[in-house]
C-alpha cells in the first residue's frame, strides 16, 4: 500500500473529525437556551425563590468565556478538544465530561462490542449454512423467527424479555449494571462481582443479539447465493475439494467481504445503537447519560458524547479502509 | 504423488484390458420442472478410446454442456440423472458415493472451465489453488513436504507455459489466457485419464485460443489422457478432435471420426451444420438451418429434427445428393418413431431413418 494513500486517508480522517466537532460546537448554540439559566430557573421553581439568577448566570458565563464572541469560543472549544478536554457537566457539577465518560463508556463498549461480535459470528455462520444446506428443509424453519425478530426494535424486544424473565419469572434482575448496596462493590478483582455483572448484562445482551442476528444472517445468505453461483465454486467442486473446504475457503471467505464492511460501520454505531436498550434496562452506560443530558440541556455532555461517537465511527472506517487490502487482494490503493 | 491410485472399492469393477476409457450408455439427464421433465440429454451413448480427442458440438440448448457436467456428476438441481451408465476406465461413476466421486474428480476426470471466466478463487494465490486440489487427493501421511509441493507447482506452471512467479500472483493479476493456463495446470495436476473441456477458449482472442489449444494438445499427448471438448466452433473441432459427436435436442445424432464427418456427413442436421460454415469463396451469403430448436418439454413426435429436416421436407438443395436414400425412406417413420443411433459403418454412428432400411 503506497504511503501517499495512507497519508491522504489520514488527512480525510482529520477533516471528518474537524467537521464533526464544528457541528458539535454549533448545534447546542442553535437551541438558544442557556443551560445554566435553565438549571437555576428549575431550582428557583423548586425552592420557590432564588435571588439574583441573572448575576449568577453572568458570573458563570464570565468565568467560562460564554460571553465572548462566538469565534473566540469556537477557537477555545477546538483547542480544548484537541487536548481532549470536553468541559464540565452542569448537572453533575463539578464532574468533567471526561470523568462522566470514563464512568460509563466501558460499560457500553463492553456490552456493545461483545453483543456485536456474538451476533456477527453467529448470524454470519447461520446465514451461510442456511444457503449452503438449502435442501435441508428443517433449516428453513429457522427463517421465520429470525426474520420476525429482526423486524422488532431492540428496546421493544428488551421490554418483552424484561417482562418475561424479570417480572413474571424472576430469573434475571430488573435493572442496573450490578447489584447496588453491597459493600466494596464495584470491585473488578472479585469474581462474584464479575458474575453479578454478567447476570445483569444477560437480558440487555440477549435483546441485542437475538434481534440483530437476523440482519447478519439475511445479509450473509444473500451474499452466499451470489457466491454459490460463481464459476470458481463449480471449479472447486470439479477439483474434487471436500464440502467443508468449499464452504469455508471458497464460500464464506468470499461472501464475507461485504459483511466485514457492515461490521466496521456497526462498530462506530455501538454507542448510539445501545441508547434505548440502556434506558430500558437502566444500564450504567453512555446511552443513559446521553438521554439524561438532552432534556436538561447539558450541552457539554451532549457535545462530548456526540464527539466521541463521531470519533469512533471515523476511526472504525479508517481501520477498515487500511485493513481491507489484507483480506481482499483485489483492493489496491493507487494514487488519487 | 501424481500417479492416481485406484481406491480399493473401485478396484472391483476395473477392467484393465478395456481400451475404452469412457463408456456412456443411454445417459438421460432431465430437468425436473413444474412444466414436466425437460429432456436435456436423452438416451446418449458413445465410447471414447484412451488418448482420443472427442469434440461435441450442437446448438445452444442441445444438451452438450448438461451432458458434460453430468459425466462428472456436477449437474445441479433441478437437473437429475434419470438413467444410463457412465464408466470411466471400467469404473461406474453413477454408482459411486459422494466421497468416492469427489476423489475421482481431478484425479481421474478433470474439468477445464470456460475461457477467461472467474474460475479461480479471487482471494487466494495461484499457488494455493493448485496445491489444494493435490492436497485433498493425497493422504496426509503421503503428502510430500513443502519444498517438493512447491517444486511440483512450478513444474506444472512451466508445463502450461507460465513463468514460475505466477505462483505468487492473485487471479486478478492475470490475463484471460494466463488464467486459462492456470486452469489447465490445475486440471492436469494429478494426471487424469480424462479431461473435460467446456468451451475452454470462448471469450479468448484467436491468438490466445490457438496457444491454449496447443498447450492442451501437448499435455494430453504427454499424459495419454482422453479429451472431451465441448463447443460450437467447427473450425476448432476440425483441427483438434479425432472424433466428433453432434447433438440435437438432447440426442446424439451423429458420431464419427472427424475427417469422415466433414467429408461425408450422414445426418441431415450435420450436413446442414457443415454447409452453414462460412466459405471464403462464397461471400455475402449466409446459410443456416431454418427454424428453431424444439422445446424439450414436449419434443416433436418421432424424429426430433423432422420439422426442420431438409429430407423430410423435401428441400430442393438436398434432392440430388440424398435422392436414393430419400426414395427408400418411409417418411411416416420420421413423425412417429424416434430413430436409434446405429453404427452403419465402422465407428460411424448415425440416428436417422434413412439408414435404417435393413432392419
Amino acid at each position: 500500500m503506497p504511503w501517499n494513500y495512507i497519508i491522504s486517508r489520514l488527512a480525510m480522517f482529520f477533516v471528518t473529525i474537524y467537521i464533526a466537532s464544528t457541528i458539535v460546537f454549533f448545534l447546542p448554540r442553535i437551541s438558544g437556551q442557556n443551560p445554566l439559566e435553565e438549571k437555576l430557573l428549575e431550582e428557583a421553581a423548586r425552592g420557590g425563590f432564588l435571588e439574583d439568577t441573572q448575576a449568577m448566570v453572568e458570573a458563570f458565563d464570565e468565568k467560562y468565556g460564554f460571553n465572548k464572541p462566538v469565534w473566540e469560543q469556537y477557537v477555545k472549544f477546538m483547542v480544548d478538544i484537541v487536548q481532549f478536554d470536553l468541559g464540565r457537566s452542569i448537572f453533575n457539577w463539578p464532574k468533567t465530561v471526561n470523568q462522566l465518560l470514563a464512568e460509563t463508556i466501558l460499560w457500553t463498549i463492553a456490552l456493545g462490542l461483545l453483543t456485536l461480535i456474538f451476533a456477527f459470528i453467529i448470524g454470519t455462520l447461520m446465514g451461510a449454512i442456511l444457503e449452503w444446506k438449502r435442501h435441508k428443509t428443517f433449516l428453513m424453519v429457522l427463517m421465520s423467527p429470525i426474520l420476525t425478530l429482526s423486524a422488532v426494535p431492540y428496546y421493544l424486544f428488551g421490554l418483552v424479555l424484561l417482562l418475561a424473565f424479570s417480572f413474571v419469572w424472576s430469573i434475571f434482575p430488573l435493572f442496573g449494571g450490578y447489584s447496588r448496596g453491597i459493600a466494596g462493590w464495584p470491585d473488578w478483582s472479585n469474581w462474584s462481582f464479575i458474575g453479578n455483572v454478567l447476570w445483569h448484562a444477560t437480558l440487555p445482551a440477549l435483546s441485542v443479539v437475538l434481534v440483530s442476528l437476523g440482519g447478519w444472517a439475511m445479509g450473509m445468505r444473500g451474499m452466499m447465493v451470489t457466491t454459490k453461483g460463481e464459476d470458481y465454486m463449480l471449479q472447486a467442486e470439479a477439483k474434487g475439494l471436500p464440502d467443508r473446504v468449499m464452504f469455508f475457503r471458497y464460500g464464506i471467505r468470499n461472501a464475507m467481504l461485504p459483511q466485514l464492511t457492515g461490521l466496521a460501520l456497526q462498530l462506530g454505531l455501538i454507542v448510539s445503537g445501545l441508547v434505548l436498550v440502556e434506558v430500558v434496562f437502566s444500564y450504567p452506560g453512555v446511552g443513559g447519560l446521553l438521554v439524561q443530558a438532552i432534556p436538561r440541556n447539558d450541552h457539554a455532555v451532549i457535545q462530548g458524547i456526540v464527539f466521541v461517537l463521531a470519533l469512533g465511527t471515523a476511526l472504525a472506517t479508517l481501520i477498515l479502509d487500511l485493513a481491507y487490502p489484507l483480506v481482499d487482494a483485489r483492493i489496491k490503493y493507487s494514487q488519487g | 504423488m501424481t500417479t492416481a491410485e485406484v481406491s480399493p472399492t473401485a478396484a472391483v469393477n476395473v477392467d484393465i484390458h478395456s481400451e475404452n476409457v469412457l463408456e456412456v450408455e443411454n445417459l438421460k439427464v432431465y430437468y425436473d420442472t413444474d412444466a414436466g421433465h425437460v429432456k436435456a440429454v436423452d438416451d446418449v451413448s458413445f465410447t471414447l478410446k484412451r488418448g482420443e480427442r472427442m469434440g461435441l458440438v450442437g446448438e445452444s440448448g442441445s444438451g452438450k454442456t448438461t451432458m458434460a457436467m453430468a459425466l462428472m456428476r456436477l449437474h445441479k438441481p433441478p437437473a437429475i440423472i434419470a438413467g444410463g451408465t457412465v464408466r470411466l476406465d471400467g469404473l461406474s461413476l453413477l454408482d459411486l458415493n459422494e466421497e468416492e466421486m469427489r476423489q475421482t474428480r481431478l484425479r481421474d476426470i478433470a474439468l477445464v472451465p470456460q475461457g477467461a471466466m472467474n474460475s479461480l478463487n479471487p482471494v487466494y494465490r495461484v499457488r494455493d489453488q493448485i496445491i489444494d486440489g493435490i492436497k485433498h487427493h493425497t493422504d496426509n501421511d503421503k503428502m510430500p513436504n513443502k519444498a517438493m509441493v512447491n517444486e511440483r507447482v512450478i513444474e506444472l506452471l512451466n508445463s502450461v507455459g507460465l513463468d514460475s512467479n505466477v505462483a505468487d500472483m492473485y487471479p486478478h493479476e492475470l490475463s484471460g489466457g494466463m488464467k486459462q493456463r492456470v486452469a489447465l495446470a490445475i486440471a492436469t495436476s494429478l494426471r487424469p485419464k480424462m479431461i473435460l473441456a467446456d468451451e475452454p477458449t470462448s471469450a479468448l482472442d484467436v491468438v490466445v485460443q490457438r496457444q491454449i489449444m496447443l498447450t492442451l494438445e501437448q499435455l494430453q499427448q504427454e499424459m495419454q489422457a482422453s479429451v472431451l471438448l465441448v463447443g460450437h466452433d467447427m473450425g476448432l473441432m476440425a483441427q483438434f478432435a479425432d472424433v466428433l459427436g453432434v447433438m440435437y435436442a438432447g440426442h446424439l445424432v451423429e458420431f464419427a471420426p472427424i475427417k469422415e464427418i466433414f467429408e461425408d456427413p450422414k445426418h441431415p442436421y450435420t450436413k446442414k451444420l457443415i454447409s452453414s460454415l462460412p466459405d471464403i469463396e462464397v461471400k455475402g451469403q449466409f446459410t443456416g438451418i431454418d427454424g428453431l430448436p424444439p422445446t424439450l418439454v414436449v419434443p416433436p413426435p418421432g424424429c426430433r429434427f423432422h420439422p426442420r429436416c431438409p429430407i423430410y421436407n423435401n428441400d430442393e438443395d438436398f434432392r440430388g445428393e440424398f435422392a436414393d436414400l430419400r426414395n427408400g425412406l418411409n417418411t411416416d417413420l420420421c413423425t412417429t418413431v424416434d430413430p436409434h443411433l446405429n453404427e452403419i459403418e465402422t465407428r460411424r454412428w448415425v440416428a436417422c431413418h434413412m439408414y435404417e432400411r435393413g432392419s
